[in-house]
C-alpha cells in the first residue's frame, strides 16, 4: 500500500502516520433486534477475527459473505475463525437485516451500524471493507472492495494469523 | 468559531493530562508497557484515518446538455484524521473543493478548510464531546445527522454532546449546537435528549428468555429568531411564527425467538416553514415495522404515514441542507442501474402512506440441487395523503387511513443461483409506477409513468482468480411524446462488461441507451469504462466516459445531477 | 458521586433547554397597511436639522430608571426640538417590567398592576441585548461609539452633542390624519428627502408613543416612599406604525441620490378606550438597515 502512497506523492500525510491503528475502537452499536452492543466486546478466545462491513443493497459485500459462507464450516474448522459482519443500512433498511441474513443463511455475527459510527471510529470509506484481527485484537490486515476470488487470499492470511505467523 | 475552537482546544488538553495521570484506568494500564529497566514508556496514542479524492476533467458535449466548465478540471477531496489514547480522542476533516465542487454537488460548498473538528473523552459512563459530531436518535424521525459524502450531504451538529450510561441497558443522550451550512452554521439553534432502555439487559433472565424489550423517547427543539415572513394568504399581514419548534417522539422494540417488532411515533409542534408552505398545522410521523426469521427464511413487513414532518433547522431553507430528521424510504434499495436511477423515489417529508412487504428464503437442501437458490420477492407502494385543504394558515386536514393520489409502486423479484463452481446468476424482473412530476417535485401536474425492467447478471470464474461479469439490463416503458425535452423519456437498454483480476485489478465498460427516446436526438449511448486498482485498503479507479443527467433523491430531497463527459479519476485510501 | 452529578447535568439538559411556542390562530399579524386616499402635498424645509433618537430601555419596578428619564428631560431642554425619546418596557427585563396580581388580598394598594410591555421594545430590546447589560440603559441613534450600541444614560448627553454636531443628512416630516373614516384609524405620511447621497439599504420606521401616563413608578430617590403612585412616565413606545419593530425599506436600489424624495402613508387602527388620544405621537425615523444606526428621527403629535 505505501509504494502507491509514495509514487502518488501526495500521500505523505498517510505516510507520516507510521502508528497506526491496531485496536479496536469501543463504539456503541446495536445488534440486529436493536439492543445496544459495544464493540469493545468483539472477541474470539484468541482466535482471528474477520470483520466486515457490508450492506443489504451492497451486491459484492453480500457476493463476499456469501462466498465466504459456502466454506464457513470448514474456515472454522481449519483455523478458528469468526467472521463478524458489521451492517451500515440506516433506518431505511435495518429492519431488513435480520431477515435478510437468515434468508441467507448466515451463521455471522451480525451488528447493524445505522448512523455510521463504528465505520467512522474505523475509517471505513466504502463497503465492502474487510478487517482481519489476530487472536490479540489486533487489525493485521484491511481490504476494500470485493472481486470474486478475493476471499481465497483471505483465507490464506487467516490460516496464517490463526498459527501466528506475521503477515507483510 | 474562534471561541468555540478554544473551548475545545482546552478540554482536550486537560483531558490529556488527566488521562495521562489516571493510572487507574484499565485502558491506560493495558497499553502503557512497562519496560525491562521498569520505566513506563510513555503512550503517545493512535492516529488513524482516511482519505479520497475524486477529480474529474470535464470536456463539453452540447449533445448530452453537460454544462460547459470552463476550468475544466474539478475535485472534491478530504482527509480524516482521528487521534486516541486512553479515553481520549479527537479528529478533524480536511476538505477541498477546488476550485469548485464536482458538476452534480451543490457550489456552495466551493473552497477549502477543516470543517469537521473534535475532541471527546470518556469518564466511567460520562462519554462527552465538544465540537462536531453526528447522531441519530432512534430511527432517525426527529433527530438524525450524517454524512453521505457520495451525494454531498452532511448536516453534522457543533456543539456539545454528553452520553451517560448510568447502567447497562440505560443510554442518556443530550446535545446542543447548531448545523453545518456548507463553509458555516445554520441559525437554528438544535437542543436534543434522548433516552434508550434495553430490558433485556436490566432483567438478565429476559436475555435468557431470548425476549428482547427496547423502550426509547426523544425530545428535540430548535430555536431561531424572529423575522418577518409576510403571510402567503394576505400580503398586507405578517406571519406570527413560533421561535421554539419542539418536535418529540416514541419507540418500541420487541422481539421474542423468531419474531422481532419496532415501531416509533413522533410528533412536531407548529413549524411554518418553506417547504409546507408557512402552514400552521402540527406534524406527525409513524413507522411500523415487524419481522419474522428463521434460518432460510426472511420476512419483513413495514408501514409508514408521514404528515408535514419536514423538521430543519432554518424555516426559509429548502433543498438538502440544514435537515435535522430523516424519514426513510420504505422501497427496496435497488442498485442495478436501470432499476435504481432513472426513476427513483423520493421521500415526500410532507406527507405520504407507505407500505412494504419483503420475503427472502433460500430453497431448502431437501430440493435436490447441488446449490442453492436464494429468492427476494419484494413489493412497496406509496400513496400521498387525501388532505382537505382549510384555505388558513393552517394548512389542511386529514384523515389517519386516508389513502391520496398514488406515488410509486414496486413489485419485484430477484433470483440469485449458482450453477457450478464456475458460473453464477442473478435475475430481476420488475414492476414500477411512479408520478415523476408529484414525487421529484416537477410540478403538481400528474405524470404518471409505468415502466417493466428486467435484469440478467451473470459472472464466469474462468480461472482461479480471474473473472468476467455480463449484466445485460432493460427498461421497457411507453414513450411520452408530450415530453420531448425530456433525456429520461421511453425505453433503455443498458448492457456491461467486467473483467477482475483478484484481489488487485479490474476493468468494465458499460452502455447506457435510451433507445426509446421520441426524440431521435436523444437516443444517446452513455458509454463508461473504468479501470480500478485495490490493495489494501486502498482503491485506485480512473474511468472516462459519459455520465447521464440524473436525479439522486436523499431524505427526501432530490437533487438534479447534470450531465458530464470526461475523465474520472477517484482514490480511496484508509490507515 | 460522580454519577449522581452527570445523572443532574441530564436532567439539566432535558428541562432547561427545552422549548416549544404554541401559536393559536390567528396565525400572523397586519403588516404594514397603505393609507387610502390622496397622498397630502409636503414642501421641503429650507433649513432642516438634525434630530435624535433616544431610546431608553426603562421598568416601571426599575428603582433607578427615574434618573434615566430625568436625563431625558435635561437633553431636550438643551436642545428643544432635536431630540426624540422613545421609552421601552421590553419583556426581556424580568421583575422591573413584571405587573403585580391585581387583587387586594396580595397586592393591597394595587400598584404595578399597569403592563406597559409591547412586542416592539422587547425585540429592539432583543436585538441589542439592553436587558442582558442592565437597567436603566439605551441607545443614542443607535449608534456605535466605541463601545456597543447600548450606553449609560450617563453618557447620553454627550453622545447627543456628538450627533447634534454635525448637518442633517434626511430632511424628514411627518402628517397625520386621525380618523377621517370614521373607522378610529391613523393615517401617517412621512416625506424623507435626502440631503447629500446616501449608500447603502436604509429603512424608515413609524411608531407611535403616548405621553404622559400617570401610573406607578418605583424610585430609589423617593421617600417616605420609594413607590409612586402618581408617576409620569413619557413617549412610552405603544406600538409600530409600520406593521414590524423593524419598519419598512426606504430605498429599493442601493443607494440614495442627493435631493431623492419617498413620500408614503401608513395606517394603523387605535382602540380610544385603551390609550389616550390627545397623548398620542408619532415618531419616527430613518435607519441603516445594515448597521442599524439611526440618520435622522421626526416627531408629531396625533392630532393637531
Amino acid at each position: 500500500m505505501r509504494n502507491v502512497c509514495v509514487s502518488l506523492g501526495i500521500f505523505f500525510l498517510l505516510v507520516s502516520g507510521a502508528i497506526a491503528q491496531n485496536n479496536l475502537p469501543a463504539v456503541a452499536i446495536q445488534d440486529m433486534k436493536g439492543g445496544t452492543f459495544n464493540t469493545s466486546q468483539i472477541t474470539n478466545n484468541g482466535k482471528p477475527i474477520i470483520i466486515s462491513f457490508w450492506a443489504t443493497w451492497c451486491k459484492p459485500c453480500v457476493a463476499e459473505l456469501t462466498a465466504i459462507a459456502e466454506n464457513y464450516e470448514d474456515w472454522q474448522t481449519e483455523t478458528g475463525v469468526k467472521v463478524i459482519a458489521i451492517s451500515i443500512d440506516d433506518a431505511r433498511n435495518v429492519a431488513k437485516v435480520e431477515p435478510f441474513v437468515n434468508g441467507k443463511s448466515w451463521e455471522y455475527e451480525v451488528y447493524c451500524d445505522p448512523n455510521g459510527d463504528f465505520k467512522r471510529a474505523m475509517s471505513v470509506n466504502t463497503v465492502p471493507h474487510t478487517f482481519l484481527l489476530d487472536g490479540e485484537g489486533n487489525i493485521v490486515w484491511q481490504h476494500n472492495s470485493y472481486n470474486p476470488g478475493d476471499e481465497d487470499e483471505l483465507l490464506e492470511l487467516t490460516k496464517k494469523v490463526s498459527k501466528g505467523e506475521k503477515i507483510d | 468559531m474562534k471561541k468555540i475552537f478554544l473551548a475545545t482546544i482546552i478540554v482536550a488538553f486537560s483531558t490529556l493530562l488527566s488521562a495521562q495521570t489516571d493510572k487507574t484506568d484499565s485502558t491506560k494500564t493495558k497499553l502503557d508497557k512497562k519496560l525491562s529497566d521498569g520505566t513506563k514508556e510513555v503512550n503517545w496514542g493512535t492516529i488513524h484515518g482516511n482519505f479520497g479524492l475524486d477529480a474529474q476533467y470535464y470536456f463539453n458535449d452540447s449533445l448530452i446538455a453537460a454544462p460547459v466548465v470552463p476550468e475544466k478540471f474539478r475535485m472534491n477531496g478530504f482527509l480524516n484524521l482521528v487521534y486516541t489514547n486512553g479515553n481520549f480522542s479527537a479528529g478533524l476533516r480536511y476538505e477541498a473543493y477546488l476550485p469548485k465542487p464536482l458538476l452534480g454537488f451543490d457550489a456552495r460548498y466551493e473552497g477549502q478548510g477543516i470543517p469537521f473538528r473534535y475532541a471527546s473523552y470518556k469518564l466511567g459512563g460520562l462519554e462527552v464531546t465538544a465540537g462536531t459530531f453526528y447522531e441519530q436518535f432512534g430511527n432517525g424521525l426527529v433527530l438524525r445527522a450524517y454524512e453521505e459524502r457520495s451525494l454531498g450531504f452532511d448536516n453534522f451538529i457543533d456543539g456539545f454532546r454528553a452520553k451517560y450510561t448510568p447502567i447497562q441497558g440505560i443510554t442518556l443522550t443530550g446535545l446542543v449546537g447548531k448545523q453545518r451550512f456548507f463553509w458555516s452554521w445554520g441559525p437554528g439553534l438544535i437542543k436534543g435528549f434522548n433516552t434508550d432502555i434495553n430490558f433485556a439487559d436490566l432483567f438478565p433472565k429476559l436475555g435468557e428468555k431470548k425476549i428482547k424489550l427496547m423502550v426509547g423517547g426523544s425530545f428535540v427543539s430548535k430555536y431561531q429568531d424572529n423575522e418577518d415572513i409576510v403571510n402567503p394568504l394576505d400580503p398586507n399581514q405578517i406571519l406570527n411564527l413560533p421561535l421554539n419548534v419542539g418536535a418529540w417522539s416514541g419507540r418500541l422494540g420487541f422481539g421474542v425467538g423468531r419474531f422481532s417488532m419496532n415501531a416509533e411515533l413522533a410528533y412536531k409542534i407548529n413549524d411554518p416553514n418553506r417547504t409546507n408552505g408557512y402552514i400552521y398545522k402540527p406534524g406527525s410521523a409513524f413507522y411500523f415495522s415487524a419481522s419474522y426469521a428463521q434460518k432460510g427464511l426472511g420476512i419483513t413487513v413495514q408501514a409508514k404515514r408521514i404528515e408535514n414532518f419536514d423538521f430543519r433547522s432554518d424555516r426559509n431553507m429548502t433543498g438538502q441542507p440544514l435537515l435535522m430528521n430523516f424519514i426513510p424510504m420504505l422501497n427496496k434499495q435497488h442498485t442495478y442501474a436501470l432499476a435504481a436511477t432513472i426513476y427513483p423515489y423520493a421521500v415526500q417529508t410532507n406527507g405520504e402512506l407507505g407500505l412494504q412487504a419483503d420475503i427472502n428464503f433460500t430453497t431448502p437442501k431437501w430440493v435436490a440441487k447441488k446449490y442453492p437458490t436464494q429468492v427476494n420477492i419484494n413489493f412497496s407502494m406509496v400513496n400521498a395523503l387525501d388532505t382537505n385543504i382549510t384555505g388558513d394558515l393552517y394548512g389542511y386536514r386529514t384523515d389517519v387511513f386516508g389513502f391520496g393520489r398514488q406515488l410509486y409502486m414496486d413489485a419485484n423479484i430477484e433470483i440469485s443461483q449458482k450453477v457450478s463452481k464456475k458460473v453464477k446468476f442473478n435475475l430481476m424482473y420488475m414492476y414500477l409506477f411512479i408520478d415523476k412530476n408529484l414525487v421529484q417535485g416537477f410540478g403538481s401536474t400528474p405524470r404518471p409513468i409505468n415502466s417493466h425492467i428486467i435484469v440478467a447478471d451473470v459472472s464466469y470464474k474462468f480461472l482461479p482468480k480471474h473473472t468476467i461479469r455480463l449484466e445485460a439490463q432493460g427498461l421497457i416503458t411507453e414513450q411520452e411524446m408530450e415530453h420531448l425535452d425530456d433525456r429520461t423519456n421511453g425505453s433503455w437498454v443498458m448492457g456491461l462488461a467486467e473483467y477482475t483480476f483478484s484481489p488487485h485489478f479490474f476493468v468494465s465498460v458499460m452502455d447506457q441507451w435510451n433507445v426509446g427516446n421520441p426524440t431521435e436526438d436523444f437516443q444517446i449511448h452513455y458509454i463508461t469504462g473504468i479501470v480500478g486498482y485495490n490493495n489494501g485498503s486502498t482503491r485506485i479507479t480512473f474511468g472516462y466516459g459519459r455520465q447521464r443527467a440524473g436525479i439522486i433523491c436523499i431524505g427526501g430531497v432530490c437533487r438534479q445531477v447534470p450531465a458530464a463527459n470526461g475523465f474520472t479519476l477517484s482514490i480511496m485510501s484508509s490507515f | 458521586m460522580k454519577s449522581k452529578i452527570a445523572f443532574g447535568v441530564f436532567i439539566g439538559l432535558m428541562f432547561v433547554f427545552y422549548g416549544c411556542d404554541y401559536i393559536e390562530a390567528p396565525y400572523a399579524t397586519d403588516g404594514p397597511q397603505g393609507c387610502t386616499g390622496s397622498t397630502p402635498v409636503f414642501t421641503a424645509n429650507p433649513s432642516p436639522v438634525r434630530k435624535v433618537l433616544i431610546e431608553d430601555v426603562t421598568g416601571h419596578r426599575c428603582g433607578n430608571c427615574p434618573r434615566a428619564a430625568e436625563t431625558i428631560a435635561s437633553i431636550m431642554a438643551s436642545y428643544p426640538d432635536q431630540v426624540v425619546a422613545l421609552g421601552l418596557h421590553s419583556s426581556l427585563s424580568g421583575s422591573f417590567t413584571d405587573i403585580l396580581p391585581n387583587d387586594t388580598i396580595t397586592n393591597p394598594s394595587l400598584k404595578y398592576i399597569y403592563d406597559f410591555r409591547n412586542t416592539p421594545s422587547t425585540e429592539i430590546d432583543n436585538q441589542f441585548g439592553v436587558s442582558s447589560i442592565g437597567l436603566p440603559g439605551g441607545m443614542v441613534n443607535r449608534k456605535d461609539f466605541g463601545g456597543g450600541p447600548v450606553v449609560s444614560y450617563t453618557n447620553w448627553s454627550t453622545y447627543t452633542a456628538s450627533v447634534l454636531a454635525s448637518p442633517p443628512d434626511i430632511d424628514l416630516q411627518l402628517q397625520n390624519f386621525w380618523n377621517t373614516n370614521n373607522d378610529s384609524s391613523l393615517c401617517s405620511y412621512f416625506y424623507a428627502r435626502a440631503l447629500n447621497s446616501l449608500s447603502g439599504d436604509y429603512k424608515i420606521c413609524l411608531f407611535l408613543t403616548e405621553d404622559s401616563i400617570v401610573k406607578w413608578q418605583k424610585d430609589y430617590l423617593a421617600s417616605p416612599s420609594t413607590d409612586l403612585q402618581f408617576y409620569v412616565h413619557h413617549h412610552v413606545l405603544r406600538s409600530s406604525i409600520t406593521g414590524t419593530t423593524w419598519g419598512v425599506p426606504l430605498n429599493s436600489t442601493t443607494n440614495i441620490a442627493s435631493g431623492e424624495t419617498f413620500i408614503e402613508g401608513y395606517s394603523t387602527k387605535i382602540d380610544p378606550s385603551l390609550w389616550n388620544l390627545d397623548h398620542l405621537y408619532v415618531v419616527a425615523f430613518v435607519y441603516n438597515a445594515t448597521t442599524l444606526e439611526v440618520v435622522q428621527a421626526e416627531e408629531l403629535k396625533m392630532l393637531p
